[in-house]
């Protein structure tokens, strides 16, 4: 019946092994690949098989319970859909106004182009310190390391390693993770850097704001694009709260992630971004040689 | 025979609190089912198991999902030692054994998490980390500890046969 024999010294030599391995890995100096690699690939399948009937298992008594509530709903969204319809009116408008300006400008429309690849949740992270998930697609499928993973609703994380069939995700809400953030509000463009923090695991944080930077409750926050992994325009979360660092010089922001995290099925992997480089001045009519300052400066006035 | 029925009850609570364990959570936090089943074992079947159970929980738990490695190997190893220290001084039998010793685990693993995040180098806020992230874990632990401790009790009563 015993595993193991009373060998304190072995006990004592395993601890140390694993806390060096700790320490050396926590700065990157090695990795697991291996052992890693067998396990989360032998492990996936089944994942997907359990986790597939859990979730048919959830959709089946939630929209039991949506049942209930349908009546209400039903007259809420028709009101809500009155209200749209009105703002749909306003909003062809504008756009309409927007192609105009944007043809005076001769401005190349500056639409993100995103090459998908779906993906399904089949695991999430075991422990409560950090999060991270796995999804069914790997390098086979084009994904690979570092590339950013999204949901309709915003911005989820990035992939941390990707083996043949099986890649690993760490959420925004990681504490290792960090996003280049910008304010969406046209008026502040804060920039800094979202956190994931590991007491409050569904709020990630901006950190390091300048104390009078400007930046209030409901601010939407989107990846600045700067750090080369996030493209630009990602819709992060909400600001729902602002609290001043104890230094006196900082404050930081507490979001409220776009993406319910709680609620992951299917996510995106970008494995491909087209974006139109935004330094690249667009043709001006007049062929003449100008000058390189004055064409960039509109575009990227514009670009936004 | 011993060391497969362990290892395929770790594997399969391994599974569950990956996949379905985590459509149940609650700001986040999800039971860790491990954690109870380390505890129980050692609990009942002493320390030299519990160090085991408790080693190869943690490790499986560190390398199946790239957290930060070591961190459930070294606390859930401890926790397993500790409460197999406690075998032979325990009512087995006793009904609020498995939560009072669910209670005390998971406030001891998650102070043993927190201090090893901090050596490792870690930003960790150890207040907001207590009240969100540990006192949620010991009531949802709680809730888990029961059943959990009677599966556990068969299969150690089935494996000492």
């Amino acid at each position: 019946m015993r595993l193991f024999h009373k060998k304190t010294v072995i006990l004592l030599v395993a601890v140390v092994i694993v806390f060096l391995l700790a320490s050396s890995l926590a700065q990157g100096k090695i990795k697991f690949a291996f052992m890693e690699k067998i396990i989360t690939t032998v492990l996936a399948p089944v994942e997907y098989v359990v986790s597939n009937v859990g979730f048919t298992f959830r959709t089946i008594s939630l929209s039991t319970g949506e049942l209930m509530t349908a009546y209400r709903d039903n007259q809420k969204l028709r009101a809500e859909n009155d209200e749209l319809r009105q703002n749909n009116l306003n909003v062809t408008e504008i756009a309409a106004e927007n192609a105009r300006l944007k043809a005076m400008l001769d401005y190349k429309k500056g639409v993100p182009q995103f090459d998908l690849v779906t993906a399904a949740v089949v695991g999430r992270d075991p422990g409560n310190w950090t999060s991270t998930i796995i999804i069914n697609r790997g390098t086979a499928d084009g994904v690979t390391k570092d590339m950013a993973v999204v949901a309709p609703q915003g911005l989820i994380g990035s992939v941390v390693t990707a083996y043949a069939n099986v890649a690993k995700v760490q959420l925004v809400l990681d504490p290792r993770s960090a996003v280049g953030a910008l304010v969406q509000r046209p008026e502040s463009r804060v920039a800094a850097i979202v956190e994931g923090h590991s007491g409050t695991p569904l709020t990630p944080r901006m950190v390091n704001i300048a104390r009078d930077a400007d930046i209030v409750k409901g601010d939407k926050l989107i990846t600045s694009g700067f750090g080369g992994i996030y493209p630009k325009g990602l819709l992060i979360g909400e600001v729902i709260d602002i609290v001043n660092e104890e230094g006196g010089l900082l404050k930081y922001a507490v979001l409220n992630p776009a993406v319910d995290f709680d609620r992951l099925e299917e996510v995106s992997v970008i494995v491909g971004s087209r974006e139109p480089i935004p330094t690249l001045p667009p043709p001006v009519a007049v062929p003449a040689p100008t000058a390189p300052g004055k064409t960039v400066a509109p575009s990227q006035g514009v670009g936004r | 025979m011993s060391i497969l029925i362990w290892l395929s009850l770790l594997l399969i609570a391994l599974i569950m609190q990956s996949t379905l364990l985590p459509l149940v959570s609650f700001k986040g936090i999800h039971p860790d089912l491990l954690l109870v089943v380390v505890v129980s074992c050692a609990l009942l079947s002493g320390k030299e198991n519990g160090v085991g159970i408790g080693f190869f929980a943690g490790l499986l738990q560190d390398l199946v999902a790239g957290s930060i490695f070591g961190i459930n190997t070294l606390s859930k190893l401890t926790t397993g030692y500790l409460f197999g220290l406690a075998e032979r001084k325990v009512f087995k039998e006793h009904v609020l054994l498995p939560l009072l010793a669910t209670l005390v685990a998971t406030l001891f693993n998650g102070l043993a998490g927190v201090g090893l995040l901090i050596l490792l180098g870690h930003k960790v806020d150890f207040v907001t980390t207590l009240l969100q992230n540990i006192v949620p874990l010991v009531g949802y632990n709680l809730i888990i500890a029961i059943p959990v401790h009677h599966i556990v009790y068969r299969v150690v009563k089935f494996t000492a046969e």
